[in-house]
């Protein structure tokens, strides 16, 4: 049994070298586009690891570079309605989202500075 | 996902830290007796550009790099606020009027959420907070799960005053403690192992109901608790607590923490506890709570290079503990050993160390190694009356576990390897018996995520023990949700096993007259088996909009059935007797639970719970005893709105404990011992964020059980008995204390 658990710790190991990470923006509103974001990244096979923040409206990504381009995790994120990496969203798509993914309308999480301005110079009136 | 139960908290905690913190929070204005979320408050971090404003709740999520020191949320015609610690937790702020009177401070405070079921994990969570940890009248681990409806506690025996807490209808041998996922609570650490966790060591604990992971061993049958220390980096650097209560105890604390270096911080806990005061309310001559005192001091190192990818642990317990049991008149330099007064004293010195390392691969943060280890020893020697029990206990444990993905995150896996050592040597009257037990455990354990309504663990772990043999522990959890995680149901079943260690588990039958029975005393395991048992749940959660308000209603349904199981038979009068179950054990339990927050500040809790537990005895198979069919449980608590950090808090907790079965004794047959409700309360007056006091009272309805020691005039008769506990001895009771932080 011990050496079967060390043969999946170098097994596991052995992947490690053609790892690549990556940032890109995608663009998405809320915890519900999160999960249709990561999960269209992941199915991208090659992909290993995506984590994407509302906030920023970046994508994280850990993924083999020998299997999948960047690109194609683009075009795999951009197909379920969310503009990824500059690649934008077949409209019919982008239509069917629910109402808190409708990015184009404006993102209430994410930190605008002509917003964020616009409040402050509210506050000095 | 699986964050929330996971064998390197830790690390976890470690990773949150390295993928930038979020800091967030909901925004208020103060309007005369209410709050409203405001929207559109400027949040921003000073000197930065990087801001973001409340959305229509008065929600906002804001990036926290490690340059981001001053928190300033701003509204026009409001007090502007800055924040500059508190970062950890969603925090609350609410905002005042600019021409309100200066006394008026602005308040910010974390929102919390002091007991909380998990959502996305597939296994049966309940998280209890710190906060919900202040809730508790006093003052140690066994007292932490009063105001919890998924732990029932129990009423220990007279002697020792400790409570026995217990889950689906298990008492504690059968659930599986950890103190920050370390075995904790093994062997002879089970009767009294509770009482040596002060309560504010406490961060938080993890309530796992029915089968729980492989990674944390073979033990846990009904369940698992872990316990989470204040951890040397994010404790108050100082921490000052007092308690009295009107039955004579005394408790004290002080906790210290400091940060040597960006990488290390250390802590200092120390604990006191007292009972000098004699009490016998019900006037049968016996103490009806243990005289005390305990010392208890804990150290801890904690080391965390967050660019490496490293953590650790390391941490010195010591402890020694005394109690007094028995007749009021008894003086142990006098009488001990002796036919005139009946008492007696458990001495418990006890120490412990542990070393955790933790290392997570900074280019592939899913992927990580960490290793456990922790040695102990604990040695305890008592008399009850003429009864002698010594047992000296040491353990070893060692653990590595490397976690990973196959493909990708949704699919992810732990595996790894533990060794542990047990050995004891113990006493009881004239037997004396060494033990000693090794264990090698291979574990693996894959989780599935399918990122939208369902995951899944399955768990495998093989064992070589040196007495129990090699065996296969399985276990699988599966969790499904629907209508956006308003309907959650789960799925989980499990085996388990484990080594009765009958004296320490059985402490409270020394206590009397009854004459042991074991079929091979001589013998390592006195002739009996190991214990083995599968559990199988189905759980589930329903959040519903009603009246306005979020509520959360809940079902649990448990079973657990014995396969081979020591029983533990006291149903002949004068005599406890110990067997392998030659028939049938099982104990099932159905939960119906609602709980909500109304507006801010009322939250209350309800539960109703039902159990079925039934043993083949040589006498017949028969309801346990002392375990009842009903219990009724019910919450009310309230905090008012927090101004120049001052605040009330108050809650109320009402318990039904139904109808018990009551073992035969010498003139009386077997019966049921009828219902009683449980009331408590407590009050809470912060005056600053750096001082309160409590005041509190148990048991408002002054039940007392009046014959907790049979035939207490006659101790060293044959019929002398002080097992049969049913409901509280001592009656209503008061306490007071005070917290004081830095």
């Amino acid at each position: 049994m011990k050496s079967i658990v060390i043969i999946m710790l170098l097994v596991a190991s052995s992947a490690m070298a053609q790892n690549q990470k990556a940032t890109i923006d995608v663009r998405g509103n809320c915890d519900m586009c999160k999960a249709r974001i990561e999960k269209a990244a992941l199915k991208a096979k090659g992909v290993k690891y995506a984590v994407w923040q509302a906030e920023t409206e970046e994508l994280r990504l850990i993924y083999n570079t020998k299997k999948v381009l960047l690109n194609d995790v683009a075009q795999s994120i951009a197909a379920v309605g969310h503009e990824a990496d500059g690649i934008s969203a077949p409209d019919s798509v982008y239509a069917a989202l629910p109402m808190c993914c409708k990015y184009e309308s404006g993102n209430p999480h994410k930190a605008e500075d002509d917003m964020l301005m616009e409040h402050k110079s509210k506050e000095h009136k | 996902m699986f964050k929330s139960y996971l064998i390197f908290l830790f690390i976890l905690n470690f990773c949150a830290g390295y993928a930038q913190h979020l800091v967030s929070g909901y925004v208020y204005e103060q309007n005369d007796t209410t709050q409203i979320p405001l929207e559109g408050a400027n949040v921003y971090w000073e000197n930065s550009s990087s801001g973001t404003i409340t959305n229509d709740e008065g929600y906002f999520s804001i990036r926290h790099k490690p340059e981001n020191k001053v928190l300033i949320i701003s509204y026009l015609g409001f007090k502007t606020v800055k924040i500059s610690s508190g970062f950890q937790e969603p925090l609350k702020v609410i905002l005042i009027s600019e021409d309100a009177s200066s006394l008026d401070e602005v308040t910010v405070s974390k929102r919390s959420n002091p007991l909380q079921r998990a959502i996305f994990s597939p296994r049966n969570i309940t998280t209890i907070g710190s906060d919900e940890l202040l809730k508790a009248a006093c003052c140690n681990l066994s007292e932490s799960f009063e105001t919890n409806p998924s732990i029932d506690v129990n009423y220990a025996d007279a002697l020792t005053g400790t409570k026995q807490i217990q889950m689906l209808g298990l008492t504690s041998p059968y659930i599986l403690f950890t103190q920050e996922n370390i075995p904790s609570l093994r062997g002879s650490n089970q009767t009294f192992g509770l009482t040596f966790t002060p309560g504010t060591w406490i961060e938080s604990i993890q309530i796992t109901k029915g089968s729980g992971t492989v990674t944390n061993g073979y033990e846990s049958i009904s369940g698992q608790i872990n316990t989470e220390l204040a951890k040397p980096f994010t404790a108050p650097p100082l921490f000052i607590n007092g308690f009295r209560s009107a039955d004579g105890r005394t408790e004290v604390n002080l906790q210290g923490r400091a940060k040597l270096s960006d990488k290390w911080a250390t802590s200092l806990f120390l604990h006191g506890n007292n009972r000098a005061n004699a009490s016998d309310n019900n006037s049968d001559g016996f103490l009806d709570a243990p005289l005390a005192q305990q010392v208890n001091v804990l150290n801890r190192w904690q080391y965390i290079d967050a660019e490496k990818g490293w953590v650790g642990f390391l941490g010195f317990n010591i402890l020694s503990d005394k109690k007094q049991i028995g007749q009021v008149a008894f003086d142990p330099d006098k009488h001990k050993f002796g036919n005139q007064f009946w008492g007696g004293e458990i001495e418990t010195d006890k120490w412990n160390s542990t070393l955790k390392v933790g290392y997570v691969f900074p280019d592939t943060p899913y992927k990580s190694v960490g290793f456990q280890t922790a040695i102990g020893r604990h040695s305890q020697k008592a008399y009850f009356g003429n009864r002698l029990h010594n047992v000296s206990y040491t353990s070893y444990f060692h653990h590595l576990v490397y976690q990973s993905i196959l493909g990708n995150t949704q699919h992810k896996f732990k595996a790894g390897a533990q060794y542990m050592v047990d050995l004891y040597d113990e006493q009881i009257d004239l037997i004396k018996v060494n033990r000693s037990e090794h264990n090698v455990g291979s574990f693996f354990e894959y989780s599935y995520d399918n990122l939208e309504n369902f995951n899944l663990i399955l768990g495998a772990r093989v064992d070589i023990h040196n007495t129990i043999g090699t065996f296969v522990t399985p276990r699988v959890h599966l969790r499904y949700a629907l209508n956006e995680n308003k309907t959650i149901l789960r799925l989980s079943a499990g085996e388990g096993r484990r080594v009765a260690s009958i004296f320490s588990e059985n402490q409270k039958f020394l206590g009397s007259q009854r004459q042991l029975n074991i079929t091979n005393p001589n013998t390592p395991m006195y002739g009996l088996l190991p214990e083995r048992a599968w559990n199988y749940g189905f759980s589930w959660i329903q959040k519903l909009l009603l009246f306005d308000q979020d509520v959360e209603f809940g079902l649990d349904m448990y079973r657990t059935q014995f396969t081979n199981r020591v029983v533990v038979d006291w149903e002949v009068p004068g005599a406890i007797s110990f067997y392998n179950l030659d028939g049938k054990s099982h104990a099932q339990s159905v939960q119906l639970s609602a709980s909500s927050r109304l507006g801010n500040y009322v939250e209350f809790r309800f539960a109703y719970k039902a159990y079925d537990i039934y043993t083949a005895y040589r006498s017949g198979e028969m309801r346990v005893p002392l375990q009842p069919k009903t219990r009724w449980f019910s919450f009310l608590g309230y905090q008012s709105i927090e101004k120049n950090q001052k605040q009330w808090r108050a809650d109320v907790t009402y318990h039904r404990v139904g109808q018990q079965r009551l073992v035969a004794t010498s003139t009386t047959p077997s019966k049921l011992a009828s219902g009683f409700s449980l009331l408590s309360s407590q009050l809470t007056r912060q005056f600053s964020a750096n001082f309160s006091v409590y005041l509190g009272g148990e048991n408002l309805l002054n039940i007392r059980q009046a014959d907790a020691v049979l035939d207490a005039s006659n101790p060293f008769g044959s019929s002398f008995d002080t097992s049969q506990v049913y409901s509280p001895v001592f009656g209503r009771m008061f306490y007071a204390g005070f917290r004081f932080n830095l």
